[in-house]
């Protein structure tokens, strides 16, 4: 069984505390929703789990084959187009050139990208169409973990909707493991099977919600009710600093 | 092969654009028409004159030596210093230790008088091509110099983490992330560089060497040929304008094609 592993990882900035005691874990075909207010540690913990920062006190351990990472910018080469962007872990993994090309047109068409998109820099394309390279870039890659930082924040409705179909056919139901950043309970309930709820000061897990129907059973009503529960209950509201829940 | 093919395509399109800079240069042209009708031909030949001079100058076998001994001497000391500055300032720029130690260094080679550089060249190399080669070096290096180091030590950090996280290769990882950000910055550097390169040759000859085109100037000086000196000037500033509009700044273009205009 692939697993990742994350236990009472903290991790500090300097003298302030971002990340106090974390754990996790994430098995392979499962899909994991990290949620919490602005600046908790969301980041920070992906980071973590990519070996991007060092680790200072905890473990995190992984034995998943491929790990893809998406951030929550695009940080795309600014000198390569679309397309050269996409192929760039391909390339790493000195894939056949044709072959690079063959599948990195395919998966910048899936992603909604025109033909002629592809072809353009980085600073012509508007802010969803580069962050759809930047999934693409991850995606491409087809690994067994996905670890996307707020994938879907600039995309309209339409897209989000074809991309969370492909996310679903092509990772979920291929067995495949993902832990994703997202601010949009909605969507959080319609992809994941459990949802980590974070607080901040400082970035902890305060609760674990576990989602038992099959993510291709749901449809919009129960999206729609289930995401209205989770958003009475009262840690989340404690969480996101709402009001207590019904007044007046 | 690919840079060569999309220099060719661009070209007529850049070379339409270049009306604008043609119009100035003619202006330029009519001032110093101007400058001959108040002063006199004998402090100020009018440019009619120096461009007979010229076409009469590079008719002449002599006059082409010339232009090709400087441009070898100018050449080698502009190489020499774009393949040494290059180099040492990407390494110094990727070491803040490095970058820190040099910034004195570079202050006191950008602020030696060329004048100095070609004395001292004197003193060590005699009236040889070593000399202009030797100046040229020298007053072109801080410029490439600090070019390379700046390129170098902006590399974006977000982008670093990046190539990390795809498990870029080193080769990988040099090429296609920290060399196009590098070139955006050596290339302007190699640009002021060449003209750089031109201007110290011609004082370096001038000073110390019997032959190229400085020592021409020399000889057109005692002679109180003000046209021919013009003439040399017009062909010196030509050549620089030719090489550095059609040739560099196309190139410069191609590479640059990704940045926001
Ligand atoms: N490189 C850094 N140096 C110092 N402090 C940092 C650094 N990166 C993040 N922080 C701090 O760590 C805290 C958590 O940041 P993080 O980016 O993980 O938040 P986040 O949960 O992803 O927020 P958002 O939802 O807005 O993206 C913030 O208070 C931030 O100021
Ligand atoms: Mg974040």
């Amino acid at each position: 069984m692939k697993l990742l592993n994350v236990e009472q990882v903290s991790h500090s900035f300097g003298i302030t505390e971002v990340l106090k005691k974390v754990n996790l874990k994430i098995k392979s075909g499962q899909v994991v929703a990290l949620v919490g207010p602005s600046g908790c540690g969301k980041t920070t913990l992906l980071h973590l789990c990519a070996g991007l920062l060092n680790l200072t006190s905890g473990h995190i351990s992984s034995n998943f084959e491929s790990t893809a990472f998406m951030f929550q910018e695009p940080r795309l080469l600014p000198w390569k187009n679309a397309i050269d962007n996409i192929a760039l872990g391909l390339k790493a993994r000195k894939v056949a050139k044709k072959k690079i090309k063959l599948i990195s047109t395919e998966i910048g068409l899936t992603m909604g990208l025109a033909t002629d998109d592809l072809e353009k820099f980085p600073h012509e394309l508007s802010g969803g169409m580069q962050q759809r390279v930047a999934l693409a870039r991850a995606l491409v890659l087809q690994p067994d973990l996905l670890l996307l930082d707020e994938p879907f924040s600039a995309l309209d409705i339409g897209l989000k909707t074809e991309l969370y179909g492909l996310l679903i056919e092509q990772f979920i139901q291929r067995n495949a493991a993902v832990l994703m950043i997202t601010h949009d309970l909605m969507e959080a309930v319609r992809l994941s099977d459990c949802i980590l709820l974070m607080a901040s000061n400082p970035g902890r897990i305060v609760k674990e919600f576990f989602l038992d129907k099959s993510i291709s059973e749901r449809d919009d009503s129960w999206v729609y009710q289930t995401t209205a529960e989770l958003i009475q209950t009262k840690e989340v509201r404690n969480s996101f600093e709402l009001t207590p829940a019904i007044s007046t | 092969m690919n840079l060569l093919r999309l220099w060719l395509r661009d070209l007529p399109a850049y070379l339409w654009s270049g009306w604008g800079a043609i119009s100035s240069l003619f202006l330029l042209l009519a001032l110093w028409q101007w400058g001959n009708q108040v002063y006199g031909d004998l402090v100020f030949p009018a440019p009619l004159d120096a461009f007979i001079v010229l076409k009469k100058l590079l008719l002449t076998e002599q006059a082409r030596t010339e232009l090709l001994t400087t441009g070898w001497r100018a050449f080698a000391g502009f190489i020499i210093s774009i393949i040494i500055g290059s180099v040492l300032g990407i390494t110094a720029g990727l070491s803040v230790t490095a970058s820190i130690m040099s910034r004195p260094i570079v202050t006191v080679l950008v602020g030696m008088p060329p004048i100095a550089w070609i004395v001292l060249a004197l003193l060590w190399f005699g009236a040889t091509d070593m000399t202009p080669i030797f100046t040229v070096t020298v007053a072109c290096f801080p410029i490439v110099f600090v070019g390379a180091l700046q390129g170098a030590r902006t590399l974006d950090g977000s982008l670093k983490d990046m190539a990390r996280a795809f498990k870029l290769p080193p080769y990988m990882i040099f090429l296609d992330v920290y060399l196009p950000h590098i070139i955006s910055y050596l290339f302007p550097a190699w640009i002021s560089a060449l003209g750089m390169s031109w201007k110290i040759v011609v004082m370096a000859e001038l000073l110390a060497t019997s032959d190229g085109v400085g020592a021409a100037l020399a000889v057109s000086r005692s002679h109180l040929d003000t046209s021919a000196t013009m003439a040399w000037i017009v062909a010196v500033v030509g050549l620089l304008l030719i090489i550095e509009y059609l040739l560099l700044e196309p190139v410069k273009r191609q590479i640059e094609r990704w940045r926001n205009e």
